[in-house]
């Protein structure tokens, strides 16, 4: 047995702000290829079309990633009305278009109701979810129609900005494992109409906030400093 | 003013009296800038051009500012470049790729060999090429090269503050619409499409027009209560504004609500201007409906008396 491993390791959480584009999973083999983790998870997967706050944990830490993952969230993005994508998200291109014209602030409003509270919600077709053992997403990419079941999740808070109609800023503020895609989508159909969503950020998973979450590169930086390890200025 | 939505179809001039800029909001210091660019042009028989960018360069070359907000949509630019009397606009389409040209190369390929500069007009801190290496220093050593003069425009200041697009942007943030229809050199605006709001405003005698701005990047200002000119197919009417939110338990809509005064058609559907000219109050949660209404009264002879 070497002296490192006699070490025990305590292991950390890191609040990161996720690049536009990486996958959750090419953050988490960056950090541990760059710092030398020999462990390392995430809580809470974020799609590469999203930025914000992802949390990391390495070591022992690991044994707590389930607990940040049943944590509440919140969110901030942009939905576009009229529009629809297969992915929801711009991963995928447009595949049809809806009228805008009827819709009021009143329109609004009544989507943003029905989409509060207690509800229940089918996660999108391009997810992660098991459908009788096969991700959903695959099912997807080869065009067999899939059935995802509804699950019930809770929305405590959905604020809108309607003042750039047809784009849409919102926060949402949810319990563990909704899809904002789902709630985009959604709120499209009950404008009468239909939606993509252009933007996403996490701003906060349970009391970790994304102001207090590394950027990539610096946290690299300090960690290799920190390990002695070389660094490129 | 002949209007170029890219470089293939400009015609090269004999004698282009030329700025570049993002122009943001087109204040005032962007209308000395523009103002002095028509005056060298007639004196010296040239034509004025103005290169401009879009999208905002900010949003193109750094993803941090994908949340950047805009005081001028592009057909308020064109609108204001054309009033100024600007003979050609020419807006470059500002791609990655466009960001990575050096500054001697935009000099050279499209200042010189596309536009035919003569003379290159610039505000004090302009700077350009790829990471913003070109500055009025650089032109100075090295325009008898590219064959032009250059003249720089100095800092102007009101009250002794510089005048910067930022500093309107985070006034109107803020509130402060005084100071950013100061900046501006006339007031703030916002255009959109009308349509049908709460049917409430009608029962308690306010009727409001809900007032879509489509631009996503447009910059509306803080949440309050504005007193207005609305134009509506050239004419203009005095009314008041309530940019904000409508607060339930569960979560908010943010809309952009006018009452305008003396005006009682129905224009569903249609644009309308609204120009922001005083922040009367900000926005109050009322106990009840009388109380709004009350509200609404007060500040409906708070705008009548704004307007003398």
């Amino acid at each position: 047995m070497n002296q490192q491993e006699n070490i025990p390791d305590e292991g950390e959480v890191i609040l990161i702000d996720k690049p536009l584009t990486w996958t959750s999973f090419d953050v988490a083999n960056k950090l541990k290829r760059a710092c030398k983790f020999k462990k390392i998870g995430h809580a809470g997967t974020l799609d590469p079309l999203a930025t914000g706050l992802l949390i990391l944990c390495t070591g022992k830490k690991t044994k707590q990633i389930d607990s940040f993952q049943a944590q509440e969230k919140e969110y901030t993005g942009t939905l576009v009305l009229g529009k629809t994508t297969p992915s929801i998200d711009l991963e995928s291109d447009f595949d049809a278009e809806y009228p805008i014209d009827h819709i009021t602030p009143e329109v609004l409003e009544n989507a943003r109701r029905q989409l509060t509270g207690h509800i229940e919600q089918i996660p999108p077709l391009f997810s992660a979810i098991k459908i009788d053992g096969v991700r959903a997403y695959k099912l997807a990419r080869r065009g067999e129609e899939a059935e995802i079941k509804k699950r019930p999740v809770e929305i405590k808070l959905f604020e809108i900005d309607a003042t750039h109609f047809p784009s849409i800023d919102f926060r949402i503020i949810c319990s563990k494992g909704t899809y904002i895609r789902s709630m985009v989508r959604d709120f499209g159909e009950l404008a009468g109409s239909g939606a993509y969503m252009s933007k996403l950020c996490r701003t906060r998973i349970g009391d970790f906030e994304l102001k207090d979450a590394w950027e990539l590169t610096a946290f690299i930086h300090q960690k290799r400093v920190a390990l002695n390890l070389e660094v490129d200025e | 003013m002949n209007i170029y939505h890219s470089l293939d179809s400009f015609q090269k001039l004999e004698y282009g009296v030329v700025t570049s800029g993002t122009f943001d909001g087109v204040h005032l210091g962007h209308q000395k800038i523009l103002t002095r660019l028509k005056e060298i042009s007639g004196q010296s028989g040239g034509e004025s051009v103005v290169l401009t960018f879009w999208p905002h360069p900010r949003t193109v070359v750094s993803e941090d500012s994908q949340d950047l907000q805009l005081l001028s949509t592009i057909e308020e630019k064109i609108e204001l470049f054309a009033k100024l009397g600007i003979q050609h606009l020419a807006i470059i389409p500002f791609t990655r790729s466009f960001s990575e040209l050096t500054s001697d190369a935009f000099i050279k390929q499209i200042l010189v060999e596309k536009i035919g500069t003569k003379k290159l007009v610039i505000g004090y801190d302009h700077r350009f090429g790829r990471n913003r290496e070109g500055s009025f220093e650089f032109l100075q050593k090295n325009c008898s090269e590219y064959g032009f003069e250059v003249e720089e425009i100095p800092r102007e200041d009101i009250e002794h503050m510089a005048i910067s697009s930022s500093r309107i942007r985070k006034a109107l943030i803020t509130g402060h619409i005084h100071e950013a229809n100061e900046l501006l050199g006339r007031p703030y605006s916002l255009s959109g499409t009308v349509v049908k709001g709460k049917q409430l405003g009608r029962t308690i005698g306010f009727p409001t027009a809900n007032l879509y701005v489509h631009e996503p990047y447009k910059l509306i200002p803080m949440n309050g209560v504005y007193v207005i000119h609305a134009v509506y197919e050239g004419q203009v009417f005095k009314g008041m504004l309530n940019i904000g939110v409508r607060p339930t338990v569960d979560g908010t809509i943010r809309t952009i609500e006018a009452n305008l005064f003396d005006f009682d058609k129905e224009i569903y559907g249609e644009d309308l201007k609204l120009e922001l000219l005083h922040y009367l109050r900000p926005e109050q949660k009322f106990e009840g409906l009388d109380m709004l209404v009350k509200q609404i009264g007060i500040d409906k002879e708070n705008t009548l008396t704004y307007f003398g």
